[in-house]
């Protein structure tokens, strides 16, 4: 089935307002009705993207190697990175929530490293493989990168809840300053991402 | 290129959508409540039908005030280890990373779990309120645009799963007594989370601009 592509009619919606709007010479404007910025394609989308993405990747590893926090309990006091947590976690019983700070902590950010990189290095190389399934992995990615936030609170509860002077506290760890930044710099890096890119790349290669 | 389409698209463009996420070129669909239109083509969502009743948007937002008052004036819960009873409400995490020198993660939490969801409910409410009164007050488009942009940066409901695994982890070594908080809180992640659904920002827009040009006429 044919579809007919709206920036090759020099059209643009307003994503804010739905207003359909003519979009010349620089490719973007703003909205007559709502004042909200309307493109053809995100401006810099992919510059953009990159960079946060890039950033993200810096700030994973020492999110991952250094401690996110250390829980001082009478005598032990043992510094825990994400990963040492989740394998205490395991070792005290607690499977289910390993699971939970397995799949926040390890596995989503992870893979939304690796599906923007993805993402992004298919459209530069003007891929044209599944673009149904890339838009789909997109949305997951975008939709699923905030739960990722959830080891921050539960230090932030713990370290609110454990302060017996000497005898218990919660000293936070630079990594978990790393892996907030991982959390926001990836959130941005989709955000900022223009998945109307996926289905261009493939109207090219067709024509071609 | 179809050139002599363009005329035609350009008169009609009341009548069209356009896909956010693949750029296609559709029939604008007509939803009723509740309902929702996807993209044949990518699946992306065009539009949702949401709710223009300010009948039901509006006493929801009160609610979402109350509860988050409520919310944020008690202890979450408490805890006793071993007689010693700690206190711990939504404010006190971003406090006590911010006196354990933890400054930027202290106003991260702070803005995810408190300060956006109350711009948020502000922003409705000042754009509903004055409605229900056949008014409107200014900045409604800014504050519009405002309450959409912050939506993904309000993170009460995943507080809350950070918040039972805490408990969950604690539960070994002390007694943890809910508190009144933590009702209103969860009562607050319902009602913003129907709200958000219901609240579809380009139909309340519509809604405004229409009793605009009605006083106009």
């Amino acid at each position: 089935m044919a579809y007919l592509r709206a920036a090759d009619l020099l059209l643009a919606q307003c994503h804010f307002c739905h207003t359909i709007s003519k979009v010349d010479g620089s490719g973007e404007l703003f909205c007559p009705e709502c004042d909200h910025r309307v493109s053809l394609r995100n401006r810099k989308s992919l510059s953009r993207s990159w960079a946060w993405l890039l950033t993200a990747t810096v700030f994973y590893i020492p999110a991952n190697f250094l401690p996110v926090a250390t829980i001082a309990k009478l005598a032990s006091n043992q510094p825990d990175t994400i990963f040492s947590g989740v394998m205490r976690l395991l070792h005290e019983g607690m499977w289910p929530l390993a699971l939970i700070v397995f799949i926040a902590s390890i596995f989503v950010p992870l893979m939304k490293l690796i599906v923007l990189f993805w993402l992004l290095i298919s459209i530069n190389q003007h891929s044209n493989w599944r673009p149904e399934d890339r838009a789909l992995f997109y949305r997951v990615t975008e939709f699923v990168g905030r739960w990722s936030m959830v080891d921050i609170f539960v230090i932030a509860i713990l370290a609110a809840l454990i302060q017996f002077g000497e005898l218990a506290y919660v000293k936070v760890g630079v990594g978990s300053i790393a892996f907030a930044l991982v959390v926001i710099s990836t959130m941005l890096a989709a955000h900022n991402f223009d998945p109307r890119l996926i289905w261009d790349t493939c109207e090219t290669r067709k024509q071609q | 290129m179809p050139k002599p389409l363009d005329p035609i698209i350009q008169q009609n463009k009341q009548n069209l959508a356009i896909c956010p996420d693949c750029d296609v070129i559709l029939l604008a669909p007509k939803l009723k409540t509740s309902e929702r239109a996807n993209c044949p083509r990518c699946d992306a969502v065009l539009d949702e039908g949401g709710c223009r009743n300010i009948n039901q948007l509006l006493p929801l937002t009160i609610t979402g005030i109350v509860l988050i008052i409520l919310a944020n004036s008690f202890p979450l819960l408490t805890m006793n280890a071993n007689g010693q009873l700690v206190d711990s409400s939504l404010f006190s995490a971003s406090v006590s990373l911010w006196t354990g020198d933890q400054k930027f993660l202290s106003i991260l939490v702070f803005l995810t779990t408190i300060l956006t969801p109350l711009i948020q409910l502000l922003a409705y409410a000042w754009l509903l309120i004055p409605m229900s009164f056949g008014k409107i007050w200014p900045f409604s488009d800014p504050i519009l645009r405002l309450s959409h942009h912050s939506a993904p940066w309000n993170m009460m409901e995943i507080f809350l799963l950070g918040f039972i695994i805490a408990v969950v982890k604690l539960g070994e070594d002390a007694l943890i007594i809910p508190g009144p908080s933590l009702y209103a809180f969860v009562g607050l992640i319902i009602v913003m989370t129907v709200l958000n659904i219901m609240f579809v920002p380009s139909h309340v827009r519509e809604e405004i601009h229409e009793r605009k040009q009605s006083w106009l006429t």
